[in-house]
């Protein structure tokens, strides 16, 4: 029987901030330190 | 309330979470996501691109960025509890000398761009300092880019600067006054809550120059969602929460560290605070979310410098002297005489060892490259070796990177 794979872009909710999500420069300067 | 994180498991370099009667595997290579409700790994590995599974690499800074890192001083005028860096115990200040050849020594490498971090103790205490680099950068015709890291006690000429110089601005701050007041006090114990909130008034006329660091220790752990809520009326954007690492201040009072389970779940509740407010949170679990790598950090690029009061050259804005007890991060020193940087090949071929494939307890773990084994600063404070885990960091990244990706399965 075939499997069904559901397959979707992976999208960071509005809620999270993560690096290169956007092209906010603020973002990119993401440390552990800071 | 926390997620159930017992069936979460590590496939073919990702992770898989089961949410919802489904499994869901995340993707950071091709930035996807697969949903099934039987997990057949054979039928998986057949069916799914080779671009899905990825291959995870070293992290590297992007070459076109210089990245300078100036630690200004070592003064503070607060003494909060857990400072990491002892703030303000034993001052010393940052010359012209050495900043100005740390940007020499960046432009001279082809670089397009040049990224200049201001950090500290409190940078602004050496402000004569970060107003004579943004006039040398600007004298050499550097494009550069200017951060600085504050806890916002700074009067408001200090804060119209940074914001005429389009400064990105990282502010301090755990919470309202009522807890700002308890644990960021000013070196004779006075609440200076009044004093930070005009100066994030003033930087929030640029809110996307503006992020605030927060972090939790015991006092603060039940305000998460509110400090969310604080933060967004001042036109924060962004809040980058952390719990306390047991160093510097904190080693006196070890009891501060929330525990990880409160940690993350904290960390849930003020999502769902910032989804309502527009606002965005984030965690070192997640700031490497869309950027699967086999080492944690880029310090030991050539492009990038960090330099410190004392004439060290530092790969983390964490270990400032080569006094600090963790020196294996000090990998080399300006000698005035000949004007040079000196680098400790040694120090930095051992740092860019780190690898987490080599550590055998991320070995299954599902988070490893986007993980990466954590900051080895934070591992080493815990486990007195840059090769072990600190266990700690790690169930709060298993729970709140288990959440993110089951979010992101409901879009």
């Amino acid at each position: 029987m075939m499997e069904a794979i559901i397959i979707i872009n992976a999208e960071i909710p509005s809620e999270i901030a993560a690096m290169e999500k956007n092209d906010d420069p603020i973002l990119d300067k993401l440390t552990c330190a800071d | 309330m926390l997620p159930d994180i017992s069936k979460d498991f590590l496939f073919n370099n990702l992770p898989v979470i089961f949410h919802d009667g489904e499994y869901i595997i995340y993707s950071p290579f091709e930035k996807k996501l697969v949903k099934v409700k039987n997990f057949n790994k054979k039928f998986l590995q057949e069916h799914l691109s080779v671009k899905f599974f990825g291959t995870p690499k070293k992290r590297e800074l992007k070459l076109k960025y210089g990245h300078l890192s100036i630690i200004t001083t070592t003064d503070c005028n607060l003494r909060c509890e857990y400072c990491f860096a002892n703030g303000g115990e034993k001052p010393i200040y940052i010359d012209e000398e050495i900043s100005f050849k740390a940007i020499d020594e960046l432009t001279r490498k082809d670089i397009d761009d040049l990224e200049v971090t201001f950090f500290g103790g409190e940078p602004t205490m050496n402000m004569g300092i970060v107003k004579k680099v943004v006039e040398y950068c600007k004298n050499k015709n550097v494009k550069a880019h200017f951060d600085i890291t504050t806890n916002g006690v700074i009067n408001t000429e200090k804060a119209n600067f940074l914001l005429d110089n389009k400064f990105n601005v990282t502010i301090s701050v755990d919470g309202p006054p009522v807890i700002q007041s308890k644990i960021r006090k000013s070196v004779s114990g006075n609440d200076v809550t009044k004093v930070i909130e005009n100066t994030m008034s003033i930087l929030a006329k640029a809110p996307e120059r503006l992020k605030a660091r927060v972090t939790i220790t015991n006092t603060n752990i039940s305000y998460m969602p509110e400090i969310v809520k604080y933060a967004a009326r001042f036109g924060i954007k962004y809040i980058h929460f952390a719990a306390v690492n047991i160093t510097g201040r904190a080693k006196s009072a070890t009891d501060m560290q929330p525990s990880a389970h409160s940690y993350a779940s904290g960390f849930i509740e003020s999502m769902s605070m910032a989804k309502k407010l527009g606002v965005s949170v984030t965690d070192e679990g997640l700031i490497y979310l869309l950027q699967p790598a086999t080492s944690f950090c880029s310090s030991t690029a050539k492009t990038k410098l960090i330099v410190t009061p004392d004439d060290s050259i530092s790969t983390c804005l964490e270990i400032q002297s080569c006094d600090a007890e963790n020196n294996l991060f000090i990998i080399g020193k300006y000698n005035r005489l000949t004007k040079e940087f000196e680098y400790n090949d040694d120090k930095i071929n051992n740092l860019k060892c780190l690898d987490v494939d080599k550590i055998k307890e991320c070995e299954i773990c599902p988070w490893k490259y986007i993980c990466s084994s954590g900051c080895p600063i934070r591992n080493i404070v815990k486990t007195n070796d840059i090769y072990k885990p600190n266990d700690y960091y790690c169930t709060i990244k298993k729970y709140i990177l288990h959440e993110v990706v089951s979010r992101m399965s409901i879009r």
